[in-house]
């Protein structure tokens, strides 16, 4: 699903962001990106979806060459990536039907078939109750589900989540990584980037990538 | 078809959304447009009366002889010339009448002899023959006719409005020129400083997988129907002071000189117009986008 070698990301006038890495994660994979603040995490997150392209080496994601993607073929790979950040990326002064509506406008369906879409996924994530209500009132757990109910929507291959308990208490936090779990096991490619041990503790059994000043040093899921 | 109407409708949303800052666009634009119809009215009425002015229809012949044998055989010779249609004598007698009847209340004229008025020969020119060139051609024949002792159609006045009509012509292009950068300029703006109150919005979108095609369509229709509301109103504006005018004051002193913009001129402006608009939209769309940074930064 997700394929990378020697990988290196170098931001100018500044250390290597992604030094050398090589890593592939298969299909249905429940993956935690680890490391302290500034180990790369997240700009490997952004080079999934193509927020950020390669210095070096390649990357492929479902397929599809990121070292070398044009501008127009981005948005098709976007579609198939369900994308969910520590700060939400929602419209506050929107409703929870309306964020979750935006991911679906970009494929021109019409209002009935958008409904019959997110209302389901909004009882199965427990916000259906919140539906009409804005963004801007709901608690920081509410907030990360309509991001991952935005996230979902157009059933993705992979999920990429940026620190997604990083606002969020303890219970909230086990919360959302028990969706994001319950997600990969309906055959999601799921990475979460996180340096929460509680979160990462919670299922043992997950593989672990663990970055360090730009480079793996801990790769659980390596034969 | 239904992914077209889809964003047409986004963007008239769009554009009734931002309406608190399109008004004031609008107006702007509309001000711009008003002024340009303005200048291009007068200017298409000063066009046309300096056509009319410079329309050569005649050509005069003052004679150097009396003999009316000479006189009877020159006009003989000049009705076989090809761009002659006609040709009307006015001896010195007729001369000193035309000029007393069109000059009723001059009286000292009474005291004027008719030996001291010209005679001269009148020579309308076939429709075909009227423009510059061929008159000139005309002249020089003409004056190869030893009878003839100078051939008159007014050539300093036509010269003059030539120029004259030359000269506002460029003018109407300079302006013409200086307004539709203004207009690149108000438009490219308004739209930027839209966008950028739904920069967010345009992130998420981008995110999610919108194409450049999604986010760019809904902009530019509401761009074109900023464009289409300012230009109506403008023309509305003008057409309503002109016929004001002309139906108030100046047909009532028999002064015909303001003439309208037919309908071509005025969907050939219209055209112009929303080339200019789709332009910047796209131009101001464009660079937003490539400026506007990553996702998550």
């Amino acid at each position: 699903m997700i394929k990378v070698y020697n990988l290196t990301v170098a931001f100018l006038g500044e250390k290597k962001a992604l030094d050398n890495i090589s890593f592939k994660v298969s299909k249905g994979e429940f993956v935690y990106i680890t490391g302290e603040s500034g180990a790369g995490k997240s700009t490997l997150l952004r080079l999934f979806y193509a927020d950020l392209l390669p210095s070096k080496g390649i990357v492929l994601v479902s397929n599809k060459d990121i070292s070398n993607i044009t501008k127009a073929s981005i948005p098709f790979l976007r579609r198939n990536i369900g994308v969910v950040f520590q700060d939400f990326k929602l419209l506050e002064d929107k409703s929870v039907f309306e964020n979750i509506k935006l991911a679906l406008e970009v494929f021109y369906l019409e209002k009935n078939n958008m409904e019959n879409r997110i209302l389901p996924l909004l009882r199965r994530l427990g916000i259906f109750s919140r539906r009409n209500t804005l963004v801007k009132n709901l608690s920081g757990g509410e907030k990360q589900r309509v991001a991952i109910a935005r996230a979902l929507i157009n059933n993705p291959a992979i999920i990429l989540a940026d620190e997604p308990t990083g606002n969020l208490d303890q219970a909230r936090a086990e919360d959302i990584v028990d969706l994001l779990y319950g997600t990969s096991k309906a055959g999601t490619t799921v990475l979460i980037a996180t340096h929460d041990p509680h979160i990462i503790n919670r299922y043992k059994q997950a593989r672990i990538i663990e970055l360090k000043n730009g480079k793996v040093i801990k790769d659980s899921g390596k034969q | 078809m239904k992914k077209l109407l889809f964003l047409l409708l986004r963007g008239l949303k769009f554009f009734y959304t931002n309406i608190t800052l399109n008004i004031a666009s609008i107006l702007t634009i509309t001000t711009i447009l008003f002024v340009f119809h303005i200048f291009l009215t007068i200017s298409l009425s000063v066009n046309d009366f300096f056509t009319g002015m410079g329309n050569i229809q005649n050509i005069r012949l003052y004679l150097n002889t009396e003999s009316q044998d000479e006189i009877k055989n020159f006009l003989n010779k000049l009705n076989n010339l090809e761009s002659i249609e006609s040709t009307t004598y006015f001896t010195q007698e007729d001369t000193m009448e035309y000029i007393r009847k069109s000059t009723s209340n001059i009286s000292y004229l009474e005291n004027i002899p008719k030996e001291f008025y010209p005679h001269f020969i009148e020579a309308k020119i076939k429709d075909e023959y009227r423009d510059f060139s061929s008159v000139k051609k005309l002249e020089n024949t003409l004056k190869d006719f030893e009878i003839v002792d100078v051939a008159s159609y007014g050539e300093k006045w036509i010269v003059n409005f030539s120029s004259l009509n030359y000269g506002l012509k460029i003018f109407l292009t300079i302006l013409t020129v200086l307004l539709a950068g203004a207009l690149s300029t108000i438009l490219y703006n308004t739209i930027k400083i839209n966008l950028y109150r739904y920069k967010d919005e345009i992130k998420i979108y981008s995110l999610v997988g919108a194409s450049r095609t999604f986010i760019i369509t809904p902009i530019i229709t509401a761009v074109i129907i900023e464009s289409l509301i300012s230009y109506l109103l403008s023309a509305a504006a003008s057409y309503l002071t002109f016929f004001t005018l002309n139906s108030r004051l100046l047909h009532n002193i028999d002064i015909y000189f303001i003439k309208l913009p037919g309908i071509t001129t005025l969907v050939f402006i219209l055209g112009v117009l929303i080339l200019i608009s789709v332009f910047a939209g796209v131009v101001s769309v464009k660079t937003f986008l490539n400026r506007m940074g990553a996702i998550n930064e």
